[in-house]
């Protein structure tokens, strides 16, 4: 008994020390940022161990992508979670982020050393110039990636103007885009959902096809799609 | 005590850092150059070299940041403080509320929580604009300035070389900024000003 004990222990921790590996290789072979290191992940996570299916690390990526925090730390520590909790998810932490954490403490030593050299303050004279180029890039592909209506551009030059013009917090302008947009969206939904059903029309129809149903249909099909539930068309006659 | 304020100043930029490293950069632009931790030619100098060493940008700055101010153990705070936050919130997702995330309003929230990072993003890069191509500090006092042509040659050519694809792939920012390291050598170097 336990002997079979002992193994069962010993697979677990070669399973955490496996976890620990696989994203240690992950942090230190990703150069610039979080967007690279995406692609190594599924290679290994999909690819090699299958711990999560494709379509997993998809949804992951997109909540990775939308919570606070640094995409890839993000994507790190909720496969880690999916895995084995939350040592599972410190422990796929820690391999990603103690490459970057040593290679950085030895490049900033020798940052310090050459600092004052004359010939490598001509070079960061030139990439400077290619920094404020990659920003410019970034700033780019932000907007392309915004939605495109006024509530959103208005976000956008607000916050351009209320930090470009000011001394304020990003905190406190983060935190109140958050408020203000939760409202709106909330508004937006409040009428979307009583636009056409509860101005007193007797008139109801499908959201998904949209198709005139009678008021019993309607009911169904919203009590279904609120539980997640699918109907089948076929299999309704 | 700087080891605690170090790892509270990097735990509030991981909390309301929404959408990758870059988007950091606001932040940190506004809480590490105001408290004097590294300066802004510092940080842009180190924009660079992050993209050219391993690992994300937001781990790389929390730890050269903590190092510079307050040796390895800084680091170590700072480091952690920038996780934390991922940690504890993925956490809960993973766990509790995953179903939630795929809710279409909390999407459509987190969408315009991307439109206020683009303008915040936007404000940064018209401040390293006139900081490293004409000299300019602040909007409010622009009588230093001078603007650097030889830079805006560069930056020029810079932004032209990045949309230009090889074999299909757009040229890699690491590349990027090695060709500009070599220009600012070339340019800057032996170009009397």
């Amino acid at each position: 008994m336990s002997n079979g004990k002992q193994t069962a222990e010993k697979h677990i921790i070669k399973e955490f020390l496996l976890l620990f590996w696989v994203f240690f290789k992950i942090g230190l072979f990703t150069f610039g940022g979080g967007y690279a290191m995406l692609t190594l992940i599924e290679d290994e996570v999909v690819d090699k161990r299958h711990w999560v299916s494709k379509e997993d690390l998809m949804n992951i990526f997109a909540i990775a992508e939308s919570t606070p925090g640094p995409i890839g730390i993000n994507t790190a520590t909720f496969i880690g979670v999916k895995r084995f909790g939350i040592l599972g998810g410190i422990t796929a932490t820690l391999g990603v982020v103690i490459p970057s954490f040593l290679v950085i403490l030895l490049v900033s030593f020798i940052i310090d050393l050459v600092r004052d050299n004359h010939w490598i303050q001509v070079i960061f004279m030139g990439v400077r110039v290619c920094v404020v180029v990659l920003i410019l890039k970034a700033v780019l592909s932000f907007f392309k990636s915004i939605k495109k209506n006024l509530f959103s551009f208005i976000l956008t030059a607000a916050s351009f103007l209320i930090v470009f013009l000011t001394n304020t917090s990003i905190i406190y302008v983060i935190l109140g885009t958050i408020f203000i947009s939760i409202i709106a969206v909330c508004l937006i939904t409040y009428r979307n959902n009583h636009k056409f059903h509860m101005l007193g029309t007797q008139e109801y129809y499908s959201e998904v096809t949209g198709k005139k149903l009678g008021k019993d249909e309607y009911i169904c099909e919203k009590a279904c799609t609120e539980n997640n539930i699918k109907i089948s068309r076929e299999g309704e006659k | 005590m700087i080891y605690l304020n170090l790892f509270w100043t990097f735990f509030k930029i991981g909390l309301f850092t929404f959408g990758g490293g870059q988007a950091m950069i606001p932040m940190i632009m506004r809480e590490v150059t105001a408290r004097g931790w590294i300066s802004e030619t510092d940080l842009i100098d180190f924009i660079a070299i992050s993209e050219s060493t391993p690992g994300t940008f937001a781990v790389n700055i929390s730890t050269y940041t903590g190092v510079q101010t307050a040796g390895v153990l800084g680091a170590l705070c700072s480091t952690i403080g920038v996780v934390l936050p991922s940690i504890i919130i993925i956490t809960l997702i993973a766990l509790l509320f995953a179903s939630l995330m795929k809710k279409q309003a909390v999407g459509e929230v987190f969408g315009y929580i991307r439109s206020s990072v683009t303008g915040l993003l936007t404000a940064v890069l018209i401040s390293l604009f006139m900081l490293v191509l004409f000299g300019i500090s602040s909007v409010y006092d622009t009588s230093k300035a001078s603007a650097d042509y030889i830079g805006l040659g560069l930056f020029a050519i810079l932004f032209g070389l990045s949309f230009i694809k090889i074999k299909g792939r757009k040229i890699s920012p690491i590349i990027l900024i090695l060709i500009s390291a070599v220009l600012g050598l070339l340019c800057y170097g032996f170009i009397p000003v």
